[in-house]
């Protein structure tokens, strides 16, 4: 009897530390920042607003505009993304290509290396001064542009940047999409005369569609959370606050003026707005059934 | 494998046994959650300050914190019973901020930029001793505008450190190979000026200086102008005459390319020993910085005035300087002030400051031999020259708003270099710390 209870306790005892762990520093900062947001907490006073904080929140022009500079990026890199990040799966799925397996590694690398080095690494690359791209521009005679001086451009740098981070990752779930499809729906199209471009909008197409809609809604939420590059490429959301995204304008809120209270409700408002945004993604596209 | 009976079975037995474990597993959560919380305050014992030997922690950054841990050793030699231990932070307050929000792991002593002070009186009301009593035979010991900052309804919550009179240190070698004459450059715009001979002699791979996303180069103008951030009576005071003229130089500054973007602090370095600025409008403490990281270019440095904006404007301006108050939570609150006074308030402890460039605010120090010496790396007495700056720095107002302005401050100057109406900028910029600060706008 004894050893037996040992034994069903056992996976309850290997889990639990993660439980732990998982609840201080998940559940109750939850619970904790909920609570803050009805509160003007700032520094170490507090006091209960209610609703104060999401009234002004919703007046904010600089909230509203760093959601604004999200949903520009969004609209423009998340699409291009999927659209690059297909073509390389198609690309490395070929069965003619040599040394799949160091591609696919290769297209997955800027995944692996560390968000802050490569924000770094990329400021290099797009200073207006000693950049190395402006050093090509100017070897083809083009003018150097100010990348991260100039509102438009600096969108362009993050969007640059986070589709080279992310086009590989995205591919490498597309191609294990690719490979899931039986080739026996292939083999009967070919019986029946299927040509080429057909098989690729009726059958690949379709059955890679719940695969497109989960890197979308993933591509839509990790975009929607874009901080390190900005905070690092981009100075903090400048310039002009053209690069300021609403995790950025929490941070600033919270632990660079110490609004926690405000900085808490505007996570919440984020929040909910990711929340509701994947449910209506999920809604249009039925669940992502074919 | 088991079979489905057994299988199911075995299920059965799991969920029975799932809310014992629950209850368990709450159980020990909730325990976890109360030694956690006890662990906190099981460490209130010894409030003594005499017996035996205390140990204070004083978090600082950067060069200043090499500063203090260099006073240790002769403090210690005066004070054989406290112990210093130095914590490195960060000068964007994010290390010490959780601590002081939480009230948990405090160190006796901290570090504030002067003008950010009240602002942490305001966020941490109560959380810094009164040292009124301690420094009033110092008052007329310290310069005068120094103890503003750290005065809130008349009495001191922190000691004065550093001072920033501002200078602008240039390449002597750049500057005669351009051909430019440094005592005529008399006027911001003569600066501008030399910038273009600079960019045109070394065929635009040396630029004049640079520029951060900070707001140090408007606030060079804005107080050379005499302008302040808020009146004495708490309203934001920003929109103004100076604020327009010092902007109006920042965006002629990067137009012209007289100052190119160097991104951050570390950008700045790498400009100055790849030789790519050949000047720096900053305060008299970057000058161990300049001898620190290019020793190579050791007797090519040199400093002059701050160009003024009309011919026989004011030419000085107070950039940066510190503080170093105790906090409420420290048990040795008087070991604490011993070190802080001992640092501050003695020639002894002025000398290892100043050997880290930072620019004392106690003024029987500046009779001191020390003061008066001749500078190694810059070949002149670099603090008898800001001394003679100091006299000319006009007082600047800011009330506790410089924690919630640093941001609306920075947008401004990037909005205006990004092409934004000056006039518009600054009224976003006043509006956004009115918002955030809960004052009106003037």
């Amino acid at each position: 009897m004894k050893q037996t209870v040992v034994k069903k306790i056992t996976p309850y005892m290997f889990i639990l530390p993660f439980f732990l762990i998982f609840c201080i520093f998940l559940v109750y900062p939850i619970f904790e920042s909920f609570y803050l947001s009805f509160t003007a907490a700032e520094g170490s006073t507090s006091s209960w607003v209610g609703l104060d904080n999401f009234r002004q929140i919703f007046s904010d022009a600089l909230f509203w505009k760093s959601m604004l500079n999200t949903v520009i990026i969004l609209l423009v890199q998340v699409p291009v993304m999927l659209f690059l990040a297909f073509l390389l799966a198609v690309a490395v799925n070929n069965k003619n290509i040599k040394g799949r397996s160091i591609f696919r590694l290769a297209i997955f690398m800027p995944v692996l290396i560390d968000l802050v080095t490569y924000s770094i690494v990329f400021s290099i690359i797009f200073n207006d001064q000693y950049g190395v791209l402006n050093y090509i521009l100017l070897m083809l005679h083009l003018p150097g542009i100010h990348w991260i001086q100039n509102p438009i451009w600096a969108k362009v740098t993050i969007i640059i940047a986070i589709t080279w981070r992310w086009t590989g990752y995205n591919a490498i779930i597309l191609l294990a999409g690719l490979q899931s499809i039986p080739d026996s729906i292939y083999e009967a199209a070919d019986i029946d005369g299927v040509s080429g471009v057909k098989k690729f909008f009726l059958i690949t197409m379709p059955m890679l569609k719940p695969i497109f809609l989960f890197c979308a809604i993933m591509s839509i939420i990790g975009t929607l959370q874009l901080f390190t590059e900005p905070f690092l490429l981009t100075n903090g959301g400048q310039p002009d606050n053209a690069t300021e995204t609403p995790v950025l304008f929490i941070y600033q809120y919270a632990f660079q003026s110490f609004h926690f209270g405000y900085a808490s409700a505007a996570a919440y408002v984020l929040t909910a707005i990711v929340a509701i945004l994947s449910y209506l993604q999920i809604c249009v596209s039925k669940g992502g059934e074919i | 494998m088991f079979n489905d009976r057994q299988y199911r079975k075995k299920e059965l037995g799991a969920m029975v046994l799932s809310k014992k474990l629950a209850a368990l597993l709450a159980s020990i959560f909730f325990v976890a959650v109360l030694t956690a919380g006890c662990g906190g305050s099981s460490s209130t014992a010894n409030k003594s300050d005499s017996a035996g030997p205390v140990t204070i922690k004083v978090a600082a950054w950067n060069d200043a914190a090499d500063s203090l841990k260099a006073e240790i050793e002769g403090f210690q030699k005066k004070y054989p019973d406290i112990k210093v231990e130095m914590q490195y932070v960060d000068n964007n307050y994010t290390k010490i901020m959780p601590r002081l929000a939480s009230g948990s792991e405090v160190p006796d002593v901290i570090q504030t930029q002067n003008r950010d002070f009240p602002a942490f009186m305001k966020k941490f009301p109560g959380e810094f001793v009164d040292i009124s009593d301690k420094v009033a035979k110092l008052k007329d010991k310290f310069v005068d505008s120094s103890w503003d900052p750290v005065t809130v309804d008349g009495k001191v919550y922190a000691m004065p450190w550093d001072l920033g009179p501002s200078a602008i240190f240039y390449r002597t070698d750049m500057f005669k190979e351009a051909g430019i004459n440094v005592d005529a450059i008399e006027t911001w715009d003569d600066y501008i000026a030399a910038g273009q001979k600079i960019k045109e002699h070394f065929g635009g791979k040396v630029a004049m200086t640079g520029y951060a996303p900070d707001f140090d180069i408007f606030e060079i103008g804005f107080n050379e102008l005499g302008g302040n951030y808020a009146t004495k009576d708490g309203k934001i005071s920003l929109k103004s005459d100076q604020a327009k003229q010092a902007l109006t130089l920042y965006k002629k500054l990067v137009e012209t390319g007289t100052a190119i973007d160097i991104k951050d602090w570390n950008g700045r370095i790498t400009a100055i020993k790849n030789n790519k600025i050949a000047s720096i409008p900053f305060g008299v403490w970057f000058a161990g910085t300049i001898a620190n990281s290019a020793a190579d270019q050791r007797g090519k440095w040199g400093v002059m005035q701050l160009p003024a904006f009309t011919k026989g404007g004011n030419h000085s301006a107070n950039l940066g300087g510190s503080i170093l108050t105790i906090t409420k939570q420290s048990k040795n609150q008087d070991a604490a002030w011993k070190f802080i006074e001992y640092c501050l308030a003695t020639d002894e402890g002025e000398t290892v400051m100043l050997k880290y460039g930072l620019f004392p605010s106690y003024k029987p120090f500046y009779d001191n031999a020390a003061f008066k010496n001749k500078d190694e790396y810059f070949g002149e007495p670099l603090y008898q020259f800001f001394a003679k700056q100091t006299d000319a720095i006009l007082p600047i107002h800011r009330g506790p708003i410089m924690l919630d302005a640093d941001k609306p401050l920075k947008d401004m100057i990037s909005g205006v270099i990004a092409g934004r109406n000056i006039d518009e900028a600054i009224d976003t910029a006043a509006q956004e710390i009115a918002k955030k600060t809960g004052l009106t706008v003037q």
